[in-house]
């Protein structure tokens, strides 16, 4: 059974750009355009990574990925946003991944795949 | 004649009384009768008669006897002039007449003789008498008169002499003994002026000879005259010629005056009204007291050796040497005074000269002088009589003085210190003495320098009121070219600051759409073959979007945060600069400032810059949170090892649940916001190794808390501060 990943984004284009990348490598992938949303696939579908969007319209990623952790603990979470060099920043710590979005997927694609093997390890 | 003359006839014979009697009573004189020699002399003291008729024959004493006693006993002193007139019965005796006569008695009358003989031989002696006594009278006047005109000439304050129409001298007083130089008054009599060494080539030759030939008084210009103390007097002459005016002359009188004193005076006030002109053109502070000092110093003034002063600190309770102008040593006195002495200047060159400069930082006796400072003590006598205005002075042989121990250095042996005073202030005093010249301190010098004192006084406090008007002239000057500046660089600042934050905004908005883009045409690429002909076009947005997404990646390095240039810095003085640029803005939208700093707050490192930027955003963020009136509080204050800073207002304040985010990039509650002001401000404290934080209550305002350390060193904490740089985009 493939792996499922939540993806929060609140730009269509982008929710279906990396939708069908992620698809395309494998993955089943969960979508979401905001907290509401998110928060019920979580809660429904379990799945084994989020990829969350720092800024969301009217929202913040990070709050948000206070709400997911809360709910499920050991979820990996990557940061995917467009602003850079924020990591060390506030709970962005908190995230296991933060990627600066381009239009070159690679290392978002590398970094889901190291943090999903490393959780199947876990497992 | 009003009073009846008294005659005394002493005679043992009854028969002459009764004639006498009958005779000289009819003739209107008074007769008293002696019949002894010692009965006459008797009476005489007591009736005082005005002629005594003295018979030689008598019992007892005989005439001669009498007229012996009368004229030799003392006792008879006040009655001794009385005419004695003789009467000798016996014929012929010669040379006891001409003995008597010889000792002074007035008449010999040999008996018998007639009463019309004894009435006009006593009728003469009443006037020869008269005739003596005027005579008498009138040497008395003459001897008057003469001892009246010598002490006139004498005491005369002017030198006097007299020559006859040779030259000669014929007197002369002690004022013109002195001139001359002679040590008695009777070596000047009888020499010739033409012809005595004394006056060669002198004014007295000159003028002499003037009256002499033309018959005029002479009148000298003023002369310089060499004194026997090696001094110089200044004198002035007048001759006149001696004799009746029709007749020819008969000599010269000489009048000289020695006028010194009434020279050296005008001079001192001349001098004085130049030394005060000159101080009044003074109006750097150092200058005039240089100035006053040279006065007081110089040659053409009052030539004291050295001067100094002391002014008056009253808060300190001291006085401070301000200036000291003299030679170091012997040496350096020699060489001065040798080199003045070549030139010698005129006061008015002298001031000009020396009087603007002041003394260069290697004059040993400047840099004593200002060295000092001493106390005002009870047992500093100095300090407590310049206290009370009076004048201080030493003597050389006082040895043991209370002085202030501070200034010993100075090595003062007699010394005077005026006090400066000015409408009723005592501003400092003036120190003056002798050292290195044998001279002593005299009266006059004293009284001059008070006078003196007293200007420079006034001048000081004109001079000090002056420069403190041109500090705060340029202090004024200062603190608008720094307001000038820092307004400028503030508004650089926030521009830049405000330029970066558009930058990044702008920046990352593109490149979500970019993203998209470059992800799609890469997703086309991936399922069309490189024959197709979207491939190409595919291939060709892909790296057109890899090369916007790096373009985009380097404008944004240009914003990134720098890493804190660190100085050390008074944080209060920032916070100061940053709510006065701020205070008018605020007031105009009625809000209030209220700063509170630790006034004791040490200086520290932190990049002023950027703290600036920080309570700009802060602050801004304060003023946009009031609506209406309100205020702001700026408090800053040590806090452990942290310097606690808070900015707080009465604003609208956060609600709890946005408290978290309002850090967070790009949030904003504001319509035109960036949502990147606290987020940079809490990099920037973050990147000084410092921390933010806020608490807030929705309706109540919102505090920002910012926590610096000061203990942080550029040097040591180099490292540190490295991997405290971030990089924000």
């Amino acid at each position: 059974m493939s792996q499922k990943i939540l993806l929060v984004e609140d730009e269509r284009s982008q929710r279906i750009l990396y939708q069908q990348i992620l698809e395309e490598e494998g993955y089943q992938v969960y979508v979401a355009k905001n907290s509401a949303e998110a928060l019920e696939i979580v809660t429904r579908h379990r799945p084994d990574l989020a990829i969350l969007d720092i800024r969301l319209a009217g929202e913040d990623g990070l709050e948000l990925m206070g709400k997911l952790l809360s709910i499920s603990e050991d979820l990996p979470i990557i940061l995917h946003t467009a602003y850079g060099a924020w990591k060390d920043n506030f709970r962005g710590k908190l995230a296991d991944a933060y990627v600066v979005k381009s239009s070159d997927s690679t290392e978002l694609k590398t970094v889901v795949r190291d943090l999903l093997k490393a959780r199947e390890a876990q497992i | 004649m009003n009073r009846t003359k008294k005659i005394l006839l002493i005679d043992d014979e009854q028969i002459m009384h009764d004639l006498a009697f009958a005779y000289l009573e009819k003739a209107g004189f008074q007769l008293i009768s002696a019949y002894s020699g010692e009965k006459g002399l008797k009476l005489i003291l007591k009736e005082r008669p005005d002629v005594v008729l003295l018979d030689y024959m008598m019992p007892g004493m005989d005439g001669e006897a009498v007229f012996n006693e009368l004229r030799r006993n003392p006792a008879y002193k006040e009655v001794r002039e009385t005419p004695v007139i003789f009467l000798s019965a016996r014929g012929g005796d010669e040379a006891l007449k001409q003995r008597l006569i010889k000792r002074g008695i007035v008449a010999y009358l040999q008996k018998p003789f007639g009463l019309r003989e004894l009435s006009n031989i006593i009728d003469n002696v009443f006037i020869v008498n008269d005739i003596r006594r005027h005579n008498r009278q009138l040497r008395r006047e003459v001897k008057l008169t003469r001892d009246f005109l010598v002490q006139i000439v004498q005491n005369a304050p002017v030198g006097i002499f007299t020559t006859n129409s040779s030259g000669e001298i014929l007197l002369a007083n002690r004022v013109m003994q002195g001139f001359l130089g002679v040590d008695s008054l009777e070596k000047l009599y009888k020499l010739n002026v033409f012809e005595a060494p004394l006056f060669e080539k002198t004014f007295i030759v000159e003028g002499v000879r003037h009256v002499l030939t033309q018959g005029k008084p002479w009148q000298s210009e003023k002369i310089r005259w060499p004194c026997t103390d090696g001094d110089y007097a200044i004198l002035t002459a007048r001759f006149v010629p001696l004799g009746m005016p029709t007749s020819n002359i008969e000599g010269v009188i000489g009048l000289v005056e020695d006028v010194t004193d009434r020279e050296r005076h005008n001079y001192e006030m001349q001098m004085l009204a130049q030394i005060t002109f000159a101080m009044q053109q003074a109006t750097d502070l150092d200058q005039l007291l240089h100035l006053v000092l040279t006065a007081i110093t110089a040659g053409p003034a009052l030539g004291f050796t050295r001067a100094m002063i002391f002014l008056l600190d009253n808060k300190r309770r001291e006085f401070y040497g301000a200036m000291g102008v003299g030679p170091k040593d012997e040496t350096d006195a020699f060489r001065i005074w040798s080199e003045l002495e070549k030139e010698n200047l005129s006061l008015e060159q002298f001031l000009k000269r020396y009087g603007y400069a002041v003394p260069d930082e290697h004059d040993y006796l400047n840099n004593l002088v200002r060295s000092i400072r001493f106390p005002i003590r009870e047992e500093c006598e100095i300090s407590q009589t310049i206290l009370s205005r009076r004048i201080y002075r030493a003597d050389a042989s006082d040895n043991h003085r209370p002085e202030c121990k501070q200034l010993k250095p100075l090595d003062l042996q007699e010394f005077i210190a005026v006090p400066m005073v000015t409408s009723n202030k005592l501003i400092g005093m003036i120190l003056a003495d002798n050292k290195f010249a044998s001279r002593s301190i005299s009266e006059h010098h004293v009284y001059l320098l008070t006078l003196i004192a007293g200007q420079a006084a006034g001048a000081i406090e004109r001079a000090h009121a002056y420069q403190q008007i041109e500090q705060e002239k340029q202090k004024l000057e200062k603190a608008l070219a720094d307001l000038k500046e820092a307004n400028e660089r503030l508004i650089h600042s926030e521009r830049l600051a405000a330029i970066g934050e558009m930058a990044a905004h702008v920046a990352h908005e593109i490149r979500n759409p970019l993203v998209t883009i470059g992800g799609f045409a890469r997703q086309l690429l991936k399922k069309c073959s490189k024959q197709s002909a979207l491939y190409d076009p595919a291939k060709i947005i892909a790296d057109e979007v890899i090369r916007l997404e790096q373009i985009l990646a380097n404008v944004l390095n240009f914003t990134k945060l720098p890493s804190p240039k660190l100085v050390r810095a008074s944080i209060t003085e920032l916070i100061q600069e940053v709510s006065e640029q701020l205070k008018y803005e605020l007031s105009q939208q009625q809000i209030r400032m209220e700063v509170q700093l630790q006034p004791d707050l040490p200086e520290f490192y932190f990049d002023p810059e950027k703290i600036k930027q920080v309570l700009f955003n802060l602050l801004r963020n304060s003023q946009q949170s009031i609506e209406g009136e309100g205020i702001i509080g700026i408090e800053a204050y040590a806090y452990g090892k942290d310097c606690c800073i808070t900015v707080s207002d009465n604003g609208s304040g956060i609600p709890q649940d946005k408290l978290d985010m309002i850090f967070n990039p790009f949030y904003t509650t504001k319509e035109h916001g960036t949502g990147l002001g606290l987020a940079i401000s809490q990099q920037i404290i973050h990147d000084h190794g410092g921390d933010i934080k806020v608490y807030s209550e929705p309706g109540m305002g919102t505090v920002f808390k910012i926590l610096l350390p000061m203990d942080i060193h550029p040097e040591k904490e180099d490292g540190k501060l490295e991997t405290l740089n971030q990089v924000i985009y």
